[in-house]
């Protein structure tokens, strides 16, 4: 998780001093995007550890991870879950999920 | 050392003569001298000290140091001695030592005394500092959270009010009663907010381009209903401002608009007039007065002493927290402007606001290829403004036709040989006003009036005027013509809206995504205002109570989803274009959303330059 969360801010950090805005609304806005990234792959954890798997919640954390991702410059990273989040729901792959996301 | 009767009657007389002592004193201090030189200096150095400390002052002090040292060097020249001469210095030399070294003593403890003192003082001013700021920060925090929490409550309420057919009716009052209870309190709430904001020093003011007529048409358009329910009446003198200044709109146009509904809501008989002047002129500066009369109820002298304290209420049939007053004069204060208030018990208040404003020395205004055509068969309009309207059209460089019959305006318009206006300017009887909509909508299939710009104004609210290409409430404002006519509409569009102040609300469930959106939207248009909502029942909240230019809201949210929040707005008032905002673009979502009342789809990641051509578009189509 921390990996991810590391990753993804750091991409962040560039993708919005590239548009030119300070470092000080980007450090501000980082700190928002660890909280909720935390929270969110938080949520995705708990999801996925659950027996039976909840689908419709997987799809829903998922769908919040991607937006997530894609607010924060992470366009390739949201663009594989969302690729995984669209296939039929019985079907999700949650190992590969769980590799994308936990490096399991 | 004896001292001889001559040097007694000298010093004596010098001691009376210098310190206006009587004959006794002099003489007491005469004794205590010699006691002195016998050896008991203590009677003298006491007294010294007695006077000196008495007087508290340091050139007093001075003064007796200067006249015992003169004593001194009089004895001194008196006495051929030797032995007196030493005995005498050396007992001028313990005086002094032990009166200036007692004296330096106090008042190094006196200083070491004042420091500690100031230390105590500062430290003391500190905490109350901190205790103050924490109180600030803590009345901001819960305002804040007492704000969303209402919004969401506001929101609830107005999902239970849509789907009420299950309830009772003396239910349904309650949640009336609940709902317009919860709007009080959201209104007083924002109200504690501004002030603690005003307080805390962190109610910044903008400093942007702004038509103040345009101002003072907005803060007028809120007292309308209320005037027509009170059947009061609405003067206006001075003048409508043909100048752009650099300001900040929002908070002249709140201040105002607190002033006339003030004004509104203590007349119950009469008249409300509104009056404007420049009262000084220099170079980069006008100072502008705004005059408020009315005829009601007026105050006592010492109400008016009181009126700018915050929470102060004269009338427990008015609403409100008395909080606006409050406001408004810190606002002023911030302008470097100031309140006058006069009033006279039973008879009415005028409240008279100063304010200096920066001119905007904008680009010359170039109307030269407009015609405008004005057409009044009732004679509603306001003439002192209307020829202000038309000297300043005219300045400008347009040309300005004006009928008051219909059958002249027919043969006008229809008249081959006379040229289309490009803007034409409807106002008639509120009865009529539909009538002249199927007209423009005939005109409008003309090929002749293609480029022209129909505009409708003083209508109420249920009129309909769908063909004309705006309408108005009230009366055009100055600049509204010149945004309407100045520049062809591709042109128009995005630098007007980056100037102008616009109101979004942005709602989504997840902070960061709301927090990136804000900082693409100030990019874009810096001036604008974004309202965060983080569910679908606080949006609704503040969709209620705050009337938003543009509404950003995603689709997929826990609770209610976007397509339920737009629903719910719909039942609520007239919607603002809203965007969705999703990242689940397929076919059936843009099928989904054009039927839900979209005005069209944002896709995740936003893009900046596709987000400033949406909402200018939005805008853009909005206004005309």
């Amino acid at each position: 998780m921390t990996t991810l969360i590391n990753q993804t801010l750091e991409k962040a950090k560039d993708y919005l001093l590239d548009f030119g805005f300070s470092e000080d609304q980007v450090s501000g806005l980082l700190l928002q995007a660890e909280r909720d990234l935390t929270k969110e792959l938080t949520r995705a954890q708990v999801v996925f550890d659950t027996e039976p798997i909840d689908h419709e919640a997987v799809n829903n954390v998922l769908h919040a991870i991607k937006g997530l991702l894609f607010s924060l410059g992470s366009r390739e990273m949201a663009e594989k879950i969302e690729a995984l989040r669209e296939e039929d729901a019985v079907s999700q792959d949650i190992l590969e999920v769980k590799r994308l996301l936990f490096n399991q | 050392m004896i001292i001889n009767d001559t040097a007694k009657v000298s010093i004596t007389e010098a001691l009376i003569r210098k310190f206006e002592l009587s004959e006794e004193e002099g003489r007491s201090f005469l004794d205590a001298l010699q006691a002195a030189f016998d050896g008991d200096a203590s009677p003298l150095l006491y007294k010294v000290l007695y006077i000196i400390n008495n007087a508290h002052d340091a050139d007093f002090a001075m003064e007796v140091f200067e006249f015992v040292f003169k004593q001194y060097r009089y004895l001194s020249d008196q006495t051929d001695d030797a032995d007196s001469h030493k005995e005498l210095d050396e007992f001028f030399l313990k005086f002094f030592r032990q009166t200036f070294g007692v004296k330096c003593h106090e008042y190094l403890r006196a200083d070491e005394r004042d420091e500690s003192a100031i230390n105590v003082l500062q430290h003391m001013s500190e905490r109350m500092n901190t205790v103050l700021s924490t109180q600030q920060a803590m009345i901001i925090n819960l305002s804040h959270a007492m704000r969303t929490s209402l919004n969401g409550i506001l929101g609830y309420l107005s999902a239970l009010k849509n789907d009420s057919s299950h309830l009772q009716k003396q239910q349904l009052r309650y949640l009336e009663q609940t709902e317009s209870e919860s709007t009080h309190l959201q209104a007083l709430v924002s109200k504690i907010l501004d002030i603690s904001k005003i307080n805390a020093g962190q109610m910044e003011l903008r400093k942007e381009p702004m038509w103040l007529e345009e101002m003072l048409f907005e803060s007028i358009e809120k007292i309308l209903p209320e005037l027509r329910k009170k059947k009061l009446t609405f003067e206006t003198c001075g003048s409508f401002f043909t100048q752009q200044y650099i300001g900040d709109a929002q908070h002249l146009t709140l201040i105002l608009t607190h002033l006339l509904q003030n004004a509104v809501a203590y007349t119950d008989y009469g008249t409300v007039t509104l009056c404007t002047e420049v009262v000084k002129k220099d170079a980069d500066n006008d100072t502008i007065t705004f005059t408020i009369t009315d005829t009601g109820r007026g105050m006592r002298k010492e109400q008016i002493k009181s009126v700018l304290d915050p929470y102060i209420r004269f009338s427990a049939m008015s609403d409100g927290a008395g909080t606006g007053l409050y406001i408004v004069s810190k606002l002023l204060r911030k302008m470097n402007g100031a309140l006058e208030i006069e009033s006279d018990n039973e008879v009415g208040t005028t409240l008279r606001v100063t304010v200096p404003l920066l001119i905007h020395k904008a680009q010359k205004i170039d109307l030269s290829t407009q015609r405008f055509l004005f057409f009044n068969d009732e004679q509603i309009v306001n003439k002192e403004m209307f020829t202000q309207l038309c000297s300043f059209l005219l300045q400008n460089g347009a040309s300005v036709d004006m009928v008051d019959e219909e059958s002249h305006l027919m043969s006008r318009l229809l008249d081959p040989k006379i040229e289309a206006p490009t803007c034409f300017v409807l106002t008639t009887k509120e009865e009529y006003y539909e009538r002249y909509n199927g007209l423009i909508h005939y005109f409008k299939s003309l090929p002749k009036f293609s480029n022209t710009k129909f505009i409708a104004q003083h209508i109420t609210d249920h009129t309909q005027v769908s063909f004309f290409d705006s309408s108005f409430s009230h009366y055009v404002s100055l600049s509204t013509y010149v945004e309407l006519v100045e520049r062809p509409t591709d042109e128009f569009r995005s630098d007007v809206f980056k100037e102008r102040v616009i109101r979004i609300l942005a709602v989504d469930d997840i902070a960061t995504n709301l927090e990136v959106l804000k900082l693409f939207v100030k990019l874009i248009f810096p001036n604008a205002i974004l309202d965060m909502a983080f569910g679908g029942y606080e949006a609704i909240g503040m969709y209620k109570s705050v009337d938003y230019d543009i509404i950003l809201l995603d689709l997929k949210m826990p609770g209610l989803n976007g397509y339920d929040v737009i629903e719910t707005f719909e039942k609520i008032k007239p919607i603002p274009p809203t965007f969705a905002l999703t990242a689940d673009v397929y076919k059936k979502t843009y099928e989904k959303i054009s039927k839900s009342g979209f005005f069209g789809l944002l896709e995740k990641p936003i893009q900046p330059n596709i987000l400033e051509e949406m909402i200018t578009k939005a805008l853009h189509d909005n206004t005309y």
